[in-house]
């Protein structure tokens, strides 16, 4: 049992002494226990198998070890500060792929108490990168159909949709139809008819947060986003064609369209782009001004954060959902070009091509939901910050296809590596406010995998399994090597055995493109 | 007046009536006691028949020919059956009252079902205001016995029923079966709902859509 020590002391601690305050609690689950940093208001909760454990532990050790080195907080100390913001409802989440990120980790759970006048939003709970998230589109094509077309495929693709760093996109947007896709989401692909009507109800939110107000971005941002609608970004976003390689749950696979293993999808990870990234940037100023009016006091000054009902935090809120609404139209147009690839490919409309949305998930967003704590509902501003939304069968906001079966989550794993469809459950719903994982993890930090990896090396791993690729920039490419992450299988196996969600599919790739 | 015998049938199945295998029909005679219907049951039932229609009072043409005796009786029963029930014709929807059946409408007056209800709500978790939430449960139970009894709801196999997700668990698997049937029902719905929507956006797309691209615009990035 975890002992109460000053701040001063606290900060002295021995990696043993770290040690003592990390409790398992269930096979896949340990807390963290108040006094573990100071001012701590909840515990703090994650989820890791055995495989996964030591990589958590690991951080911690490295942090006790050399504590100054670079500012670098591990993962369970962040959820743990995490833990202390004013208004946070039972416990901070983490994810099995959590991993340090800005001030919130990396597959952080945290929800807010909407009636509580205390209660804070924070940029770092949402991420940079405002709605980033992962879409699948399934086909009628087989493996075998593609097979001997996957380089003009993957080609094709990168021919349609720009990728990289300062990449531009090819849909004609002008600063008017740019603040319209702001507000309308979606149903601005809808109504330009960049999209189909069905793509909207296999959407989260259907695609559009209604309280967007483009007039809470800045003109900085809304200038990154002007070029950038309909492209990939850099990093870890990516398109891919994917096979299906297993289905775990015939029935759920069926209503999303997924008949037989074998069968093609494609998977674009992608978010806001730059514009999300200002947003971000913009509100993290701000609120450092709202915090000293307000007297919030954080243990990490990437916490920054702001009152709910404050004005920079309802600014925020509402420039948020903007940029999420951007990061659908994103999405969208980058649907509506690889369905002009494949045709373009096949000589088939995308229609009889079958290429529906099977469903697109956000893993970056912060979003006001009602959940039942201690028996009664409850207005909560849930974060999810590289965490999924993972509703259970039933629940009102997921569409009537997938009433039975729960909502689908789409966990995409790295390059070369599998992908996973899961399923949203009612444990999800009870312990983690209906969230589970959202990828690997990161297991390396980007300058360490450029160290270590040849990138030449990383491309003729691919080639040699089979796995067309096309990236802009070749030398990034080690940053994103399979051996920089996690496992996404024991990811998604942890998610599995807690119950916070269940396996349904599991996806192969066949092609890629990269920035 | 369309007298075909297609008519005729038509309008006894509004009225929930058998068509008649015989020349007539005597269950659903109001006038006559059973006991006194036995004349319209004989082979050479005319005379009997010919009695009944001058009790209605019924206008000469009524005895020119069987089908136009049968007409005129089914008219008369849609304007009884109109009078008898005026009142709820005339009155605006009222979405829970209204949809329920009789069986199940003033559910509140019999404990005992007001007792199942109780367990029902509590099972699905239904917030109680005042009792409002037995009168929706009935409701919903009784839209649900009226749809599953009158239209033809294409069920998924049993082996896949079996399977589905409720929302809790439960042992009873009478209620599993009350609340799988529910759940179709609304989904079915939900998803009628959801094509009506999508063809209004496809209506509205006809007008609005031009998607374009420029591929001088395009730059690939670093």
């Amino acid at each position: 049992m975890a002992t109460k020590v000053s701040s001063k002391r606290r900060l002295k601690r021995s990696y043993e002494e770290e040690l003592s305050f990390l409790r398992r609690t269930a096979p896949c689950q340990y807390q963290i226990d108040v006094g573990f940093v100071p001012n701590m208001r909840a515990p703090g909760t994650f989820f890791v198998n055995e495989k996964l454990a030591p990589l958590v532990k690991s951080e911690l050790q490295r942090f006790c070890e050399n504590e100054s080195a670079g500012g670098f907080i591990p993962a369970v100390k962040q959820i743990a500060n995490v833990s202390s913001l004013p208004g946070i409802v039972q416990s901070s989440i983490a994810m099995p792929d959590v991993h340090s990120g800005y001030g919130f980790a990396i597959g952080n759970v945290a929800a807010f108490d909407m009636n509580d006048d205390e209660a804070v939003v924070s940029p770092g709970g949402v991420g940079f990168d405002i709605n980033c998230g992962v879409r699948l589109i399934r086909t009628n094509l087989m493996e075998e159909d593609v097979d001997s077309l996957k380089e003009v495929l993957a080609q094709t693709l990168f021919d349609h949709i720009p990728v990289g760093v300062g990449s531009k996109g090819i849909i004609p947007t002008t600063m008017k139809s740019l603040e319209e896709a702001l507000e309308l989401g979606m149903d601005w692909s809808l109504r330009e008819g960049y999209a189909w009507p069905e793509d909207k109800e296999h959407c989260e939110e259907y695609g559009r947060m209604l309280q967007a107000d483009p007039t809470k971005v800045s003109s900085r941002a809304k200038k990154r986003g002007l070029t950038q609608l309909g492209t990939l970004g850099a990093g870890n976003h990516y398109a891919e064609i994917q096979v299906v390689d297993e289905i775990f749950d015939d029935i759920a696979a069926h209503k999303m369209g997924i008949g037989k293993v074998g069968q093609v999808v494609i998977m674009i990870h992608s978010g806001s782009r730059g514009l999300g990234h200002q947003v971000a940037t913009d509100a993290l100023q701000h609120m450092e001004k709202a915090m000293a009016r307000d007297r919030i006091k954080v243990n990490d000054r990437q916490l920054a954060c702001a009152r709910i009902s404050s004005r920079e935090g309802q600014d925020y809120l509402k420039a948020m959902a903007a940029a999420a609404n951007f990061a659908w139209v994103n999405r969208s147009s980058m649907t509506f070009l690889a369905r002009q690839a494949f045709a373009k490919v096949f000589e088939k409309t995308p229609a009889e091509l079958d290429m529906h949305v099977i469903y697109d998930v956000s893993h970056n967003i912060a979003k006001v939901e009602t959940h039942m704590i201690d028996g009664e509902t409850k207005q909560l501003l849930v974060h999810r910050k590289g965490a999924t939304r993972a509703f259970p069968p039933h629940h009102p906001l997921i569409p009537c296809d997938y009433q039975f079966t729960g909502q689908p989550v789409l966990v995409g794993g790295t390059m070369g590596t599998c992908s996973y469809v899961l399923l949203g459950t009612e444990r999800g719903m009870q312990k983690t406010f209906g969230s589970t994982c959202h990828g690997a993890g990161r297991a390396q930090s980007r300058s360490a995998c450029r160290r270590k990896l040849n990138y030449e090396e990383v491309l003729n791993n691919l080639k040699e399994k089979g796995i067309a690729i096309r990236v802009a920039s070749p030398k990034l490419v080690t940053e994103e090597a399979p051996e920089s992450y996690k496992d996404v299988s024991a990811v998604v196996d942890t998610c599995d055995e807690a119950g916070i969600s269940k396996k349904c599919v599991r996806l192969r790739p066949l092609a890629v493109i990269k920035g | 007046m369309d007298c075909s015998d297609e008519a005729i049938d038509l309008r006894l199945s509004a009225l929930k009536c058998p068509i008649p295998e015989s020349p007539t029909e005597d269950v659903h005679i109001r006038r006559y006691p059973i006991e006194q219907r036995e004349p319209l049951r004989r082979k050479d039932y005319r005379s009997g028949l010919n009695a009944y229609l001058r009790l209605l009072n019924a206008p000469p043409n009524a005895y020119a020919s069987p089908k136009q005796t049968r007409n005129f009786l089914i008219e008369l029963a849609i304007n009884l059956q109109y009078r008898d029930n005026a009142t709820r014709y005339n009155t605006p929807f009222d979405p829970w009252q209204s949809r329920c059946l009789p069986v199940v409408r003033g559910v509140s007056n019999s404990e005992q079902v007001a007792r199942a209800l109780e367990e029902l709500r509590q099972v699905l978790q239904l917030t109680k205001v005042d009792g409002v939430s037995n009168a929706s449960v009935a409701a919903a139970a009784a839209d649900a016995i009226e749809v599953l009894t009158t239209e033809q709801v294409p069920l998924p196999p049993e082996s896949v029923i079996e399977k589905m997700a409720i929302g809790f668990d439960t042992q009873d698997a009478q209620l599993r079966n009350v609340v799988c049937a529910m759940r179709l029902l609304f989904v079915r719905r939900l998803r009628s709902l959801q094509d009506n929507v999508n063809t209004l956006i496809s209506g509205m797309q006809a007008i609005t859509a031009n998607p374009h691209t420029d591929s001088k615009l395009g730059k690939v990035g670093r």
